[in-house]
């Protein structure tokens, strides 16, 4: 668990109170520069003495379907399985801007696997790519 | 059914255990007093990331998306009171059900404008 402190954000001068619609929506981007989805929601605990905390972001259909309307979210669930469901601590949190910035490499995070897969199942055999169609993902970005 | 990916740099899950609240399901709830009058509707939810990103208040307005158009800004009138938010602090939350948000029975001495 971070402690106040241990944010990194606070190194970055962030001011003490987010909004979370600052949040909700704004592309993850990794300390590499990758992109690696959107905020669909943010998940919150409630501690036993009252208080709340956000521990989360969501990322995925299921918490998208959500914010249409809380009824979609177990249908979605059950249909997607959580299968594209992707969660991220807030903890890992290192800039909140235009973008938020994690701390991150794109390797530390299970997301983006969408684009990789169009990446190497689709976009290799396009003539132009600029790699030999073996070659790795990676190493094209 | 397949438990959801939860992708940590320190592994485990966070906090599963625990039943979690959608914070986008708080925004856009209505805000209700105790004795069920309408305060307004969440319009965002201010998060403290140095105190452990405690929710530590509700953004609150009744006409808050007006003044999101700029129409009224500038203005004195009795338009730019009602569309001002007002803030909450979470300590004043009694529950929130998913979809309201009950707000505790005002301490004595401690009136709550109901009316904006």
């Amino acid at each position: 668990m971070t402690t106040p402190g241990e944010w990194p954000g606070a190194e970055k001068g962030i001011r003490g109170a987010l909004l979370v619609r600052d949040i909700l929506d704004g592309q993850l981007e990794t300390r590499d520069h990758r992109k690696v989805g959107r905020v669909a929601d943010v998940a919150a605990v409630r501690d036993p003495d009252g208080t709340v905390r956000a521990v989360e972001l969501r990322i995925g259909p299921e918490a998208l379907a959500g914010r249409i309307s809380p009824r979609l979210r177990p249908l979605v669930a059950k249909v997607l399985r959580g299968r594209f469901d992707h969660r991220i601590p807030v903890t890992e949190i290192a800039e909140v801007g235009p973008t938020i910035r994690l701390r991150g490499l794109s390797d530390d995070y299970a997301v983006g696997q969408a684009e990789d897969w169009v990446a190497r199942h689709i976009l290799r055999w396009i003539p132009g790519s600029g790699r030999p169609a073996s070659s790795p993902l990676r190493e094209r970005y | 059914m397949a438990t959801p990916t939860t992708t940590s740099r320190s592994g485990p899950p966070v906090e599963p255990e625990l039943p979690s609240i959608a914070l986008a399901d708080l925004v856009g709830a209505h805000v209700l007093t105790p004795r069920g009058r309408r305060v307004g509707k969440v319009i965002d939810v201010e998060v403290r990331p140095l105190e452990r990103f405690r929710v530590a208040a509700l953004i609150v307005g009744r006409f808050a998306f007006i003044g999101r158009f700029a129409l009224v800004r500038g203005t004195t009138s009795e338009l730019e009171n009602v569309t001002r938010p007002r803030i909450i602090p979470w300590s004043e939350v009694e529950r929130f059900d998913g979809s309201r948000v009950v707000l505790r029975e005002p301490r004595a001495g401690q009136a709550r404008d109901e009316g904006a």
